[in-house]
């Protein structure tokens, strides 16, 4: 689908038949132009329906929606607990890799951050393709494309690592922090990339392409 | 917590920003929602399944989609469409005109009053569809067989009703 135009409208005001809303949500969860687009018609609607008769829902649905939640915020962490034995067993080995050499295994609050989006998640990785022999870099990053890891051996120079944002442009995520002989970088995208790029004192050395779940 | 650390808590689907949510906008979801099903339980139905299948489903929503306020609104409102255009097809709906004929204030009176200069500003070509879709749910397509006019029409006539609509929305917020 191109990008949605005057959809953005008729689907604020409930206008589309099921299809085309689906179409419509399926465009906006990875373009940021029509998400905004789609944005300032809500606006609109959310005016409309502010201007129009209020009415008050009984108090049980509060408790009824947040009983809904806890449930399988319970089986989440039975599944979870699963998840993380699993993930942890797969990357134990895979950390110690990266960060054999390390004098440095200070478990500070970033790391700690980094490991626990890691242990919870599912991810993909992938090689990046274009770095000098000598700095190899890997990607991790979540199936949504939520969070990314970026891991550098021996890196040299000031590295930076960009995403590609829907718009197509590339920005920066943030810069490569050493630890021990190796880098790392670890960010959470205010928008889903799918594309990774590694620029050492701004000239491109590495890039690699994220396969998402959307 | 203000609007903005709420739409980011409610991204990352923290635990107290459902919560938080629900209190700062269930008369406003529930409104969108009655306001089309007239029919309290459907209703409340409708604003229970969409919230709890929102704050499940991850990155649903993420601060640069913009207001969660609208966003949840026209979520909310989708649905009940939805139900609503289901319920006809298997002619479930009730006395819908009965219903709808109690008397009820605006939810906020001083938006009301704006809306209805800015409403009554639009040309009635623009206003038109914009009545059907609104008020009466209509697809496009049903729009346009019901003003004969072509649906490429009806679809920028509604873009530009809603586009006069936010900047007569604007200039108010600018002149205070």
């Amino acid at each position: 689908m191109n990008h949605i135009d005057e959809l953005a409208e008729s689907y604020a005001l409930g206008a589309l038949d099921d299809d085309a809303r689906h179409d419509v949500e399926q465009h906006v969860a990875r373009c940021a132009t029509c998400a905004t687009r789609l944005s300032d018609a809500a606006d609109v609607v959310a005016s409309l329906v502010a201007a129009g008769p209020g009415a008050t829902p009984a108090a049980t649905l509060r408790e009824r929606l947040l009983a809904g939640t806890r449930r399988p915020e319970r089986l989440e962490r039975i599944w979870g607990g699963l998840a993380a034995a699993f993930v942890l067993g797969m990357l134990v080995p895979l950390v110690s890799l990266f960060w054999i050499g390390n004098r440095d295994l200070r478990a500070d609050h970033r790391s700690d951050v980094v490991l626990a989006t890691l242990v919870n998640s599912h991810f993909n990785h992938v090689q990046f393709n274009e770095p000098a022999a000598e700095m190899p870099a890997k990607a991790l990053y979540g199936r949504h494309g939520e969070w990314v890891y970026v891991i550098v051996l021996h890196p040299h120079g000031t590295l930076v690592v960009e995403g590609r944002s829907p718009d197509g442009v590339f920005r920066p995520l943030g810069s490569v922090v050493p630890q021990g002989r190796n880098g790392t970088m670890f960010a959470e995208p205010t928008e889903p990339v799918d594309a990774l790029r590694l620029l050492s004192d701004g000239t491109v050395v590495g890039t690699a392409k994220l396969v998402t779940h959307r | 917590m203000n609007d903005e650390a709420l739409a980011a808590a409610f991204a990352q689907r923290r635990p107290e920003a459902l919560a938080v949510a629900y209190d700062r906008y269930a008369k406003l979801l529930y409104s969108a929602a009655y306001a089309v099903l007239q029919n309290s339980a459907d209703a409340e139905d409708c604003v229970h399944d969409s919230l709890l299948s929102l704050w499940k489903k991850t990155r649903a929503f993420m601060p640069w989609r913009g207001n969660l306020r609208s966003f949840l609104v026209v979520c909310v409102r989708n649905a009940a469409i939805s139900k609503k255009r289901a319920q006809v097809r298997h002619s479930r709906i009730e006395d819908v005109r009965a219903l709808a004929a109690e008397e009820r204030e605006p939810f906020d009176p001083f938006e009301h009053e704006r809306l209805a200069r800015a409403l009554a500003l639009l040309p009635a070509e623009q206003r038109d569809p914009l009545r059907l879709a609104y008020d009466e749910h209509l697809t496009q397509t049903q729009i346009a067989q019901q003003l004969s006019i072509p649906l490429g029409t009806v679809k920028s006539r509604i873009s530009l009703a809603m586009k006069k609509l936010r900047d007569a929305l604007e200039v108010h917020h600018e002149s205070h």
